[in-house]
C-alpha cells in the first residue's frame, strides 16, 4: 500500500503572470503584497469640483465653495494617476476643461491635461495623467474652450499607492 | 444683481475668486458666490484702478459704490429713477414725479389742517330736537370728510343733547351725541388726525334737543376733506 504524500502550499512558489495586468511581481505572494499597497486605494473617492452660473473660459471650478486654484484637492497618495474625468453640465454644448496641479494659492500651476465635451451635457473620459504627491488639483474651463459651461460639476478618479 | 464689467481688451483674472472676466466682457456673479466675492482683495484692487466697473443691473457704479456693493455694504447713495424718464433723483432741482411735478413744496396728504368749520350760536326756542341753522355741510364730490372736533355749550337752565349727524339723502348714516348739563356747561370731542365721517355727497348737520325752551347754545364742528 502506498503512503499519501501531502505538502503545505507556499504562495511564493506559485508563479504569477504579470504580463497583462501591470503587476510587478511574478509570484502570488508578491502580487498579494502589491495589492496591499495599491488596490485598497485604487478606486479613490471621486474628487469633485463645481461652479454655479455661467462659467467662462479661464474660470476655475470650486471645491466646497473655494476656488480650486486657491485651494485644490490634495493629492495624498503616492504615484498618483488620474484615471477618469467625469463631467456634468446644464447645457448641451461643446466645451473643454483643463486639469492642473499647483502648490496652493495658485502657485506653480501646471497643466495636466484637457478633455472636451462635444455637443453634450457631459460625459466620462478615461485618461492616464500622472500627478505628483502633495500637490493640489484644480480644474478650470480651458482658455481654449469653444464655449462656456453652466452650473458645471466635474470629478476626478485618482489611483495610487499608500507608500512611495 | 452684481455684474463685473471688464474695461480692458485683455482677460482679467480675479484669482482669489477663480474667475476670468472676458476681455471687454462681463461676468454676472451668482448670488451664492456673493460672500466669496465679498472676501476678495483682488476685485477691490481691480475696481479701485478702474480695470473693472461694477454694474448693479441698472447702471454702472462709482468706484466707492461698486466696492460697497461687492463687499455687501449698503450703498451710501440711494438712487431713485423715474418710471418714464429714468432720470436719477438726488441733485438739487430733481423732483419726484407723479401725475404732475411738485414744485411748491406743499404735498397733499392725509395729515393736514382742518379747513372746514361750522360755528353757530343760536337761541333755544323749542323743546323738541331741531336742526341748528347754519351747521349743514355737504361733502364735496370725490372727497371724504374727516371730522376733527365736535363741541357745544349751553346756558339753558336744563340739559341739552347735541347730535352731529350724517345723512345720505334722507337716510341717517351716523350720529355722535353730546349731553351738555346747561348753565354754561361745555362738552366736546376732538380727533387730532381726524376720523372718516362722511362720504362724498353726504350731508352733515347738528341738532339740539333741549329739555327746556330757554336760553341759548353754541355748537361747532371741524374737519377736512381728502
Amino acid at each position: 500500500m502506498r503512503n499519501k504524500v501531502s505538502a503545505t502550499p507556499v504562495a511564493r512558489a506559485v508563479p504569477f503572470d504579470n504580463s497583462t495586468n501591470g503587476f510587478v511581481s511574478t509570484n502570488t505572494q508578491g502580487a498579494i503584497e502589491e495589492i496591499k499597497t495599491s488596490a485598497i486605494i485604487s478606486a479613490s473617492p471621486g474628487f469633485s469640483f463645481g461652479r454655479s452660473g455661467v462659467t467662462g473660459t479661464g474660470t476655475y471650478l470650486q471645491c466646497e465653495t473655494v476656488p480650486s486654484n486657491v485651494s485644490g484637492r490634495w493629492v495624498y497618495v503616492y504615484n498618483a494617476v488620474i484615471n477618469a474625468v467625469f463631467i456634468a453640465n446644464e447645457l448641451t454644448t461643446t466645451f473643454t476643461i483643463e486639469v492642473l496641479y499647483h502648490d496652493g494659492n495658485g502657485t506653480g500651476l501646471t497643466s495636466v491635461g484637457t478633455v472636451t465635451v462635444t455637443a453634450a451635457k457631459g460625459g466620462d473620459f478615461p485618461v492616464s495623467w500622472s500627478v505628483p504627491h502633495d500637490k493640489q488639483l484644480s480644474i478650470r474651463i480651458a482658455t481654449t474652450s469653444a464655449n462656456s459651461a453652466k452650473n458645471i460639476v466635474c470629478g476626478l478618479q485618482l489611483s495610487g499607492t499608500s507608500t512611495p | 444683481m452684481k455684474i463685473v464689467k471688464n474695461n480692458t481688451a485683455s482677460i482679467v483674472f480675479v484669482s482669489d475668486t477663480g474667475v476670468s472676466v472676458p476681455a471687454s466682457g462681463t461676468y454676472t456673479i451668482p448670488s451664492q458666490d456673493y460672500l466669496l466675492w465679498a472676501a476678495s482683495d483682488n476685485i477691490v484692487t481691480y475696481i479701485g484702478n478702474s480695470t473693472v466697473t461694477i454694474n448693479d443691473g441698472t447702471s454702472d457704479l462709482s468706484i466707492n459704490n461698486g466696492t460697497d456693493l461687492i463687499l455687501g455694504n449698503f450703498p451710501s447713495q440711494i438712487k431713485i429713477q423715474g418710471n418714464t424718464t429714468n432720470t436719477n433723483i438726488g441733485n438739487v432741482g430733481d423732483a419726484l414725479k407723479t401725475s404732475t411735478n411738485i414744485t411748491g413744496g406743499s404735498i397733499t396728504a392725509t395729515l393736514k389742517f382742518s379747513d372746514i368749520q361750522k360755528n353757530v350760536e343760536f337761541n333755544i326756542t323749542a323743546k323738541a330736537e331741531t336742526d341748528i341753522t347754519g351747521t349743514s355741510y355737504t361733502v364735496t364730490t370725490g372727497k371724504t370728510f374727516y371730522v376733527t372736533s365736535f363741541m357745544s355749550s349751553s346756558d339753558s337752565p336744563s340739559p341739552v343733547s347735541f347730535r352731529l349727524k350724517v345723512y345720505n339723502g334722507a337716510t341717517l348714516i351716523n350720529s355722535v351725541k353730546i349731553n351738555v348739563a346747561g348753565n354754561g356747561a361745555t362738552c366736546g370731542f376732538s380727533w387730532e388726525n381726524g376720523i372718516i365721517f362722511a362720504q362724498a355727497g353726504y350731508t352733515i348737520k347738528v341738532t339740539a334737543e333741549p329739555q327746556a325752551a330757554k336760553g341759548s347754545g353754541w355748537v361747532m364742528f371741524s374737519g377736512f376733506e381728502v
